[in-house]
C-alpha cells in the first residue's frame, strides 16, 4: 500500500454571485490545482467529486459540472452529495487500494442561487423535526446556548472569534442584534458559491517538480446521532474519537484549519482535538468570512496542505464537518517529508 | 450587474411518508395525548424513542410514558417566523427534557417575548384538541404554572395503525444557467444560434459548453452556426407532454445543425409523422418578433428544407 500525498490544490476566492455556473467555477480551479502539481488532466486516474443539485435546484447540474473534469477516455469517477472533504477521503482510499496513482478530489456548490437555509432544512428528520421548520442557524444556536449555559464560553468569546476571522471589531459585533440568539450574523458563516480541487498522488507518481509533498498520515471520520436532543452538544465526541485515532491529543500541530460554520464550533473542535500546541489556527481565514457549501471542508484540507507544500510547516490538520451541530466530523493529518 | 441570465424557479418536494418503528408508536402516542419513550440498555429513557440502543445497537422494546411537563435545556429565539414553522408570531425553538426522560425533545415554546425565555424554565405541552399523529399535535410548549401537574388525557386511537406524515416543502431558487449558456439564450432572442468550438479537439457544440466534455479545455471559441441542419433521429409522440403546447401526435427530433458535431432535441413541424426521416434536411421556424425570448422556444420548430446548403452539410 503506497503512501499518498497532496501535490496540488486550488479554490475559488470568496465571490459575489457573478453568473458563473458550476462548470465555470470548477474549470479554472482544476486547471490551477493540476498546474500546481505539474500534472496534466490525462494523468488523472481517479476522480472523486462532490456537489449537490438541491443547492441550486437544477437537475443536471452535477453532470454539467463534470465538463470541467478530465473526461475522455472514461476513468474511475464517483460523486458524493457531501462536502468535498469526504470525496478526498474516498480518493485517498482508492489510491491506497491501488486503483491508480493520481487522483483529483473536487467540489462545487452554488447555494447563492437559492435560500440555503431552506435547502438545508430538507436534511432534517421529516417525522419529528421537519414539521417544526428548524434551519441550520436555529440548531446551531441551541448548541451555542448550551455551551454558554455550561460556562464553556460567553457571547463575547464568540464575538472575538468572529472578529478575528472577519477582521472586525469585537465591540461593534456585540452591538449587532441576534439572528438566532445567542448567535449574531457575524457568528454564522457567509454562505457563497465556490469550488475547490485537491490533487493526490502515490509515492511513485509524485512529480519531481513537487519538492515538498504533503503526505497524508491518516484520515479518520466519525458520525454522531442526528437527534440533537440525544447528544451532549457541548462536546464534539466524534471529533474526539477521530483525533484519538490519529494520535492528536497532546501533540504539536503547526497549522490547523477548522471547518466551523458557526463561531462556537471552532471552540468545540479545538477542545476535541486536545492538541498540545497549535502553531497557526485557520491561516486561510476560516469558514466564517467565506463558506462555499460542498467545497468548504475540502478547502480546509487544501489550505492545511498548502502550509506544507509551500514550506515552513511540518505537521498540519484539516477538519471538515457535515450535518447539524457538528454531527459528522473528519480529520486529515498531513506531514512534510 | 451579473453577466448571466437569472429567473425565479420554485422546486416543490411533496412527500407522503409512511411512519414505522419507534416513530410510529411515538406519534400515535401523541395522537392519544401521551408522550412515550424507550428505555436504553443503560437505563436512560430516550424521548423521542429509538428502536435500537444508541450505544450497543440492541433492540429496545421497554416503553415508558413520561410527563408532558419538563425543563428547557437550551433555546433560541425566532424573531421572524417563516413558512413551514408552526407559529405565526415570534417564538422559541427549545430542547425540552420531559420529566421522566433523559434526553431532550426538540419543539417550540410559545411565550410573548424573548425575555420570557430562560434555560431551566419549566414548561408543559399545550395539546391540540384535534390530533392526527404528528409532532405538532403538541401545539407548543408553554410556561408551566407552579401548580401544574402532568396532564394525561384519556387515551383514544392508541394504536400504531398506519400513520402518514405529509410534507410539502417548497424551495425558491434563482435559475442562473451560467455565463456561456446565458450568451447562447440571449442570442436566440436575436434569431442567432451560437455554438462553441473546442480548439484542441476541433469539435463544435450546440448549445455551447463552458468546457469541452472530451478534453476539459475551456473556454471554447464562440462561433455562429446556421439555423439549418439534419435530423439525427426522431420519435413520434402520442402522449401529451406536461408542457402541453403541441397537438398530438407530434415529432420530437434530435437536430444536428450544419457544421456542428452534436445534436440537440427540438420539434419537427410541417411534416406528417409518417414522412419524418433520419437525415432529412431541416430549417428553423422562428417565432414572430414579439414572441422572441432568451429561450429555445424562440424557435417554434424545425421544418423540412428542400434547399440544403451544399457548402456546409455533412452526412449524418
Amino acid at each position: 500500500m503506497s503512501r499518498v500525498a497532496v501535490v496540488g490544490w486550488a479554490s475559488t476566492a470568496a465571490l459575489e454571485p457573478d453568473g458563473r455556473n458550476e462548470a465555470e467555477l470548477l474549470g479554472p480551479v482544476v486547471d490551477q490545482a493540476l498546474g500546481m502539481a505539474g500534472l496534466s488532466g490525462a494523468e488523472v486516474d481517479v476522480v472523486c467529486s462532490a456537489g449537490s443539485e438541491f443547492l441550486n435546484g437544477v437537475v443536471g447540474t452535477v453532470m454539467g459540472a463534470f465538463d470541467a473534469l478530465p473526461g475522455w477516455p472514461p476513468r474511475t469517477h464517483s460523486h458524493l452529495e457531501a462536502d468535498g472533504a469526504f470525496a478526498l477521503y474516498e480518493a485517498w482510499i482508492r489510491l491506497m487500494a491501488g486503483e491508480g496513482g493520481v487522483a483529483l478530489a473536487c467540489a462545487f456548490g452554488r447555494p447563492s442561487a437559492a435560500d440555503p437555509a431552506g435547502v438545508l432544512a430538507l436534511q432534517q428528520d421529516p417525522y419529528l423535526v421537519g414539521p417544526l421548520g428548524t434551519g441550520p442557524r436555529h440548531l446551531a444556536a441551541l448548541q451555542a446556548r448550551a455551551m454558554i449555559d455550561t460556562g464553556r464560553c460567553t457571547e463575547r468569546d464568540l464575538a472575538e472569534i468572529a472578529a478575528a476571522r472577519r477582521g472586525l471589531d469585537v465591540a461593534a459585533l456585540l452591538a449587532m442584534p441576534h439572528v438566532a440568539s445567542p448567535l449574531r450574523e457575524s457568528d454564522c458563516s457567509a454562505v457563497c458559491a465556490g469550488a475547490a480541487a485537491v490533487v493526490l498522488a502515490t509515492e511513485d507518481r509524485v512529480p519531481i517538480s513537487c519538492e515538498r509533498p504533503a503526505w497524508i498520515v491518516g484520515i479518520d471520520q466519525r458520525m454522531e446521532s442526528a437527534r440533537i436532543g440525544q447528544r451532549d452538544l457541548t462536546v464534539s465526541t466524534s471529533t474526539r474519537l477521530a483525533a484519538d485515532r490519529l494520535g492528536l491529543p497532546g501533540s504539536s500541530i503547526d497549522v490547523l484549519e477548522v471547518h466551523a460554520p458557526f463561531s462556537h464550533q471552532e471552540l468545540l473542535v479545538i477542545d476535541a482535538l486536545g492538541a498540545g500546541r497549535v502553531g497557526s489556527l485557520n491561516p486561510s481565514g476560516g469558514v466564517l468570512p467565506a463558506d462555499p457549501l460542498m467545497a468548504s471542508g475540502l478547502v480546509r484540507i487544501g489550505a492545511a496542505a498548502d502550509a506544507l507544500l509551500r514550506g515552513g510547516a511540518h505537521r498540519a490538520v484539516g477538519h471538515a464537518t457535515n450535518g447539524a451541530c457538528l454531527q459528522h466530523n473528519l480529520l486529515c493529518l498531513l506531514e512534510g517529508a | 450587474m451579473s453577466p448571466g441570465l437569472s429567473a425565479p424557479h420554485v422546486m416543490a418536494f411533496a412527500y407522503r411518508r409512511g411512519v414505522g418503528g419507534a416513530e410510529s408508536r411515538f406519534l400515535s402516542g401523541l395522537r392519544a395525548g401521551v408522550i412515550r419513550g424507550t428505555r436504553a440498555a443503560d437505563g436512560r429513557v430516550l424521548v423521542p424513542p429509538l428502536d435500537h440502543d444508541p450505544a450497543t445497537g440492541a433492540p429496545l422494546g421497554d416503553w415508558v410514558t413520561v410527563a408532558d411537563l419538563g425543563v428547557v435545556r437550551s433555546w433560541t429565539w425566532v424573531t421572524e417566523p417563516g413558512r413551514g414553522q408552526p407559529l405565526d408570531r415570534p417564538f422559541a425553538f427549545a430542547l425540552v427534557r420531559l420529566d421522566g426522560a433523559d434526553t431532550a425533545l426538540l419543539h417550540v415554546v410559545d411565550v410573548p417575548d424573548e425575555g420570557s425565555m430562560a434555560t431551566g424554565m419549566r414548561v408543559r405541552a399545550d395539546w391540540r384538541l384535534e390530533r392526527v399523529g404528528s409532532i405538532t399535535d403538541i401545539r407548543a410548549f408553554v410556561p408551566a404554572g407552579s401548580g401544574d401537574a402532568a396532564t394525561i388525557p384519556p387515551a383514544h386511537h392508541d394504536d400504531a395503525g398506519a400513520l402518514e406524515v405529509h410534507s410539502a416543502h417548497e424551495v425558491a431558487y434563482r435559475y442562473e444557467p451560467g455565463v456561456v449558456a446565458s450568451r447562447f439564450f440571449e442570442s436566440l432572442r436575436r434569431r442567432r444560434i451560437l455554438g462553441g468550438r473546442c480548439e484542441p479537439c476541433g469539435h463544435t457544440y450546440v448549445p455551447p459548453r463552458p468546457r469541452c466534455p472530451v478534453c476539459a479545455t475551456g473556454p471554447m471559441t464562440e462561433v455562429p452556426v446556421p439555423d439549418r441542419g439534419q435530423v439525427s433521429t426522431y420519435t413520434v409522440v402520442h402522449v401529451p407532454s406536461p408542457e402541453g403546447p403541441v397537438d398530438l401526435p407530434y415529432v420530437a427530433a434530435w437536430i444536428r445543425l450544419d457544421g456542428v458535431d452534436v445534436a440537440f432535441p427540438h420539434l419537427l413541424g410541417e411534416v406528417a409523422p409518417e414522412a419524418a426521416a433520419v437525415g432529412q434536411h431541416v430549417e428553423a421556424v422562428w417565432v414572430p418578433d414579439d414572441e422572441l425570448a432568451p429561450s429555445w422556444e424562440s424557435i417554434r420548430y424545425f421544418r423540412p428544407s428542400d434547399r440544403p446548403d451544399p457548402g456546409t452539410t455533412r452526412q449524418p
